[in-house]
């Protein structure tokens, strides 16, 4: 049987359909990044927080971290550039530039600076994070659902 | 002599735009009234309004298809408006963000869309000449499975994981699904800032090309078959159209376009009230598009761009004008709540009386040449 020029045109369409709507999951699919200058331990080694660091991903904004302190950035794609920059223990300037990526189907992870600082592999420093449970006390009240005007009901 | 002639064609003239655009002009009266009434300025309502087009604009050209197939104002465009809710929905969940997240919506809401529009096209080939009641109910029809499915399978059967979306309950949507991160991200690309109005470049060149494709179309084969059955489906049909196809497409297309719109449309508005945001878009495109002067039988682009200027300067400044004039805002609430429905009644009046005053002209006429022919 042979297919129609309307048929292949149509199947053409469908095709770049998806594959667009392929490309647009990955491109704009958003990890966030918990950046963490926190001393870690990582395979049996003691990594110490830095004084204080400036950390930027992707050409964003700058953020200042000092010791114990963990931020949250969000980020497009899977491919990413982080630029620390702090001072060391001879009060020396250092700017470090590493390029990493981020699973698809990773949401939050873990990036911690005194191990890239320390030039672990990103495998090491960029872990998987799990939120935590929720306690009881933390469950939310139901809500009310407005189907139209006339009709609510309580969930 | 002929200044006497040249005044009386005036008035004529004028008799005749009054006779042609009733609507138009009325809201053009309101909004004369109503505007040093609300003390909004210039600038601020040049805003709003630019505003209002980009975001509404592509929702009501959904509507000029069918009307060019003869099946009046579809008011199942609310079919591809809940198509292009859940593809919002699925790309939140799936945190696809910015531009891509609008696309991936967009692109969700295509099959949705023409499958709601096949069944709404076939239903509305049952039921020739009377399709704009049945496009409204099959809305009402479609909107409660669309509520069942979002409310008893997404989670257990469509899964949806975040705790932002899903209800206490542990399946179905929340009440409001928070669109922050992608609102207005097709209107702050390229946006550009004249004086204190900010346009949104993009929007408009999307309803650019739309309004070029929507020319285009009605040149090519099928938009002449459309038009060919909307004056007259019998002879269409034996002009060898396949007139159900025909029609059956249109409100495919339509539905799909009015998917994107509401993709767009949510992007601008930041939020998504999950159970009602779609269940007014259609009356209020289709009250905008009568304002802009377009009836059941005919509509066009000029027509869409007026009568989002006329509606929404009326809904911006009717409740403040009310405020003003009487110290309640509400008044001007309900004064736009009801010109809503009365357009659309008024407009609907007056295509039936025009259409029994042409059958009734046509038939003495005919009574006429029958009389000439004896």
């Amino acid at each position: 049987m042979k297919l129609s020029k309307k048929f292949w045109l149509r199947a053409a369409a469908v095709a770049f359909l998806i594959l667009l709507g392929v490309v647009m999951f990955f491109v704009g699919r958003q990890h966030s990044i918990l950046v963490d200058n926190k001393t870690t331990e990582i395979d049996g080694v003691s990594y110490k927080a830095l004084d204080v660091c400036e950390v930027r991903i992707d050409g964003g904004d700058p953020e200042e971290l000092v010791p114990r302190d963990r931020i949250q950035i969000d980020v497009m794609d899977q491919h990413h550039t982080l630029v620390v920059s702090y001072t060391d223990a001879n009060w020396e300037e250092k700017k470090i530039k590493v390029r990493f990526t981020t699973p698809v189907k990773e949401e939050m992870m873990v990036l911690s600076i005194p191990a890239v600082v320390a030039g672990l592999p990103m495998d090491k420093c960029l872990t998987h994070f799990e939120s935590q449970a929720v306690t009881v006390d933390q469950i939310e009240q139901g809500e009310t659902i407005q189907i139209d005007e006339t009709t609510s009901f309580d969930i | 002599m002929t200044k006497i002639k040249s005044t009386e064609s005036f008035g004529k003239k004028l008799l005749k735009l009054v006779k042609n655009n009733p609507v138009p002009l009325m809201f053009v009266i309101i909004c004369v009234i109503c505007i040093p009434l609300s003390g909004y300025s210039a600038g601020y309502l040049i805003g709003e309004i630019i505003t209002r087009i980009a975001r509404n604009s592509f929702l009501i050209i959904s509507l000029l298809i069918p009307i060019m197939a003869g099946m009046g104002l579809n008011f199942g465009m609310t079919l591809g408006a809940m198509a292009g809710e859940i593809g919002l929905i699925l790309v939140s969940d799936w945190k696809v963000v910015g531009i891509p997240g609008v696309v991936l919506a967009m692109i969700i809401s295509i099959p949705i869309s023409v499958l709601l529009g096949w069944f709404c096209g076939k239903i509305l080939n049952l039921a020739k000449g009377r399709e704009m009641v049945t496009s409204y109910i099959i809305s009402y029809f479609i909107s409660g499975v669309y509520q069942l499915i979002v409310l008893y399978a997404m989670g257990p059967i469509i899964p949806i994981k975040h705790s932002s979306l899903v209800l206490p309950r542990g399946y179905g949507i929340r009440n409001t699904v928070n669109l922050l991160s992608m609102r207005q991200c097709l209107d702050n690309l390229l946006a550009i800032r004249i004086g204190s109005v900010r346009i949104p470049v993009v929007p408009f060149l999307i309803i650019a090309v739309l309004c070029f494709i929507v020319v285009w179309f009605k040149k090519t084969k099928l938009g002449q078959d459309m038009r060919a059955v909307g004056q007259d489906m019998e002879v269409a049909r034996a002009a060898g159209i396949k007139v159900e196809e025909t029609r059956i497409m249109s409100i495919i297309i339509s539905t799909v376009l009015a998917g994107f719109g509401m993709v767009i449309y949510l992007q601008n508005m930041g939020t998504l009230n999950t159970y009602n945001s779609h269940t007014q878009i259609g009356m209020f495109c289709i009250a905008a598009l009568l304002v802009g002067g377009a009836s059941v039988d005919k509509a066009s682009i000029g027509n869409v761009f007026l009568g989002v200027i006329l509606f929404h300067l009326m809904f911006i400044v009717a409740p403040k004008a009310g405020m003003n004039l009487i110290g309640q805002a509400q008044l001007g609430e309900y004064f736009r709540v009801f010109v809503s429905y009365a357009v659309i009644t008024v407009a609907l009046v007056m295509y039936e009386s025009k259409k029994r005053r042409a059958n009734s002209l046509t038939g003495l006429k005919l009574a006429e040449d029958q009389e000439v022919a004896k």
